[in-house]
């Protein structure tokens, strides 16, 4: 059942601190602290200044999964991110899923879950996988477009691993703001692994599902954001990029 | 999750009692599919023994709500539980399928 906490009083939005059109462009500097984030959301995905790991938001602590593996706590509010995607999370409702299922199948059985496939949700992914397949990439110079960067990120494979899956389902039709679709990072329960999810198998998870239907974006004041060209169609890009 | 059909007067009473989520909306479904096939336009949902209802039920709710429509049909929701009405008025599905106190005041409620 729904459980409202910080952030209820006002609609469940999705805070975006910049468009992922800008990241894939290359533009991984940005002056967002975290403490701006965290005043945005307790949960969600995204990563930091000059690209240096994925970023997962969990119950309002951020995690840092660098390109190398290392999974480090991050409580210094002052580091900077160029894109975060978060919201205050209490799901409408969970679901249980109690058997290995293919990613394929899985997916599907996660779209069942989705009333409408043109607003937002937040969804938790929490329990035990059989396998896991993430990545995450190294820190990177400004300007490095991230298609190019996908083709360096290190890959890592794990079985029989118990962890958390955080991030946002996207309608399809906003491919500049948001990675449309299923968008979800890892962290392992001893927080010592993580990354942005390629592929899982899961055994036994529990599912929390978020309605959202308010996306709050903001534009970067930077040199950088404000003179680029983003009449690029950026979709092929992206999809290299995030799957 | 249990479903029991009755009809009163114009409607088709549906009572589901138990749990509506992803492993039991694939029945219900199924069982609304083959009534609208069957030529049922009008279905009122007596939610009265529902304890709980997840996103997966919404969708099928709403899908069985778009395609009465298209048909000129009504589904109708009646004596939702506190916890159940809640998921509605969160999702804000309780502005566009109507709910309604009992299923007399949804069966005599104008079309």
């Amino acid at each position: 059942m729904s459980q409202r906490k910080k952030g209820a009083d006002k609609p469940d939005s999705l805070y975006l601190c910049a468009p992922v059109n800008a990241l894939v462009e290359g533009i991984y500097e940005e002056k967002i602290p975290l403490q701006e984030i965290k005043r945005h959301g307790d949960f969600g995905l995204g990563t930091f200044n000059h690209l240096d790991g994925e970023m997962v938001l969990l119950d309002g602590r951020v995690y840092q999964i660098c390109g190398n593996g290392q999974v480090n706590r991050i409580t210094d509010d002052s580091v900077l991110t160029p894109f975060a995607a978060v919201t205050f999370y209490h799901p409408l409702s969970h679901e249980n899923l109690a058997k290995e299922m293919p990613y394929e199948s899985f997916l599907d059985w996660l779209g069942a879950l989705l009333p409408s496939p043109n607003i937002f949700y937040a969804i938790r992914i929490e329990g035990t996988f059989s396998r896991i397949r993430a990545r995450s990439v190294p820190r990177q110079e400004n300007y490095r477009p991230l298609a190019e960067v996908a083709s360096g990120q290190s890959l890592f494979h794990w079985q029989d691993i118990q962890g958390t899956l955080a991030g946002f389902f996207t309608p399809s039709f906003l491919p500049s703001v948001s990675v449309p679709g299923l968008h979800l990072h890892f962290l392992s329960d001893d927080l010592g692994r993580g990354g942005h999810l390629l592929e899982c198998v899961p055994t036994e998870v529990r599912v929390g599902v978020q309605m959202i239907y308010h996306l709050e974006l903001s534009l970067p004041r930077s040199l950088d954001y404000l003179t680029w060209d983003f009449r690029r169609d950026i979709g092929a890009d992206l999809h290299k990029a995030e799957k | 999750m249990e479903i029991l059909k009755r009809k009163e007067k114009n409607a088709l009473v549906i009572s589901l009692k138990g749990r509506l989520d992803a492993v039991t909306t694939p029945v219900l479904e199924k069982d609304l599919t083959e009534l609208l096939a069957g030529g049922e336009r009008f279905l009122v949902l007596d939610l009265g023994d529902l304890d709980y209802i997840s996103s997966a039920g919404l969708r099928t709710l709403l899908v069985v709500t778009k395609r009465l429509r298209e048909k000129q049909g009504r589904l109708l929701l009646a004596s939702l539980k506190s916890v159940v009405r809640e998921v509605f008025e969160i999702s804000g599905f309780s502005s566009i399928i109507p709910i309604f106190e009992s299923v007399d005041a949804a069966i005599s409620s104008p079309g």
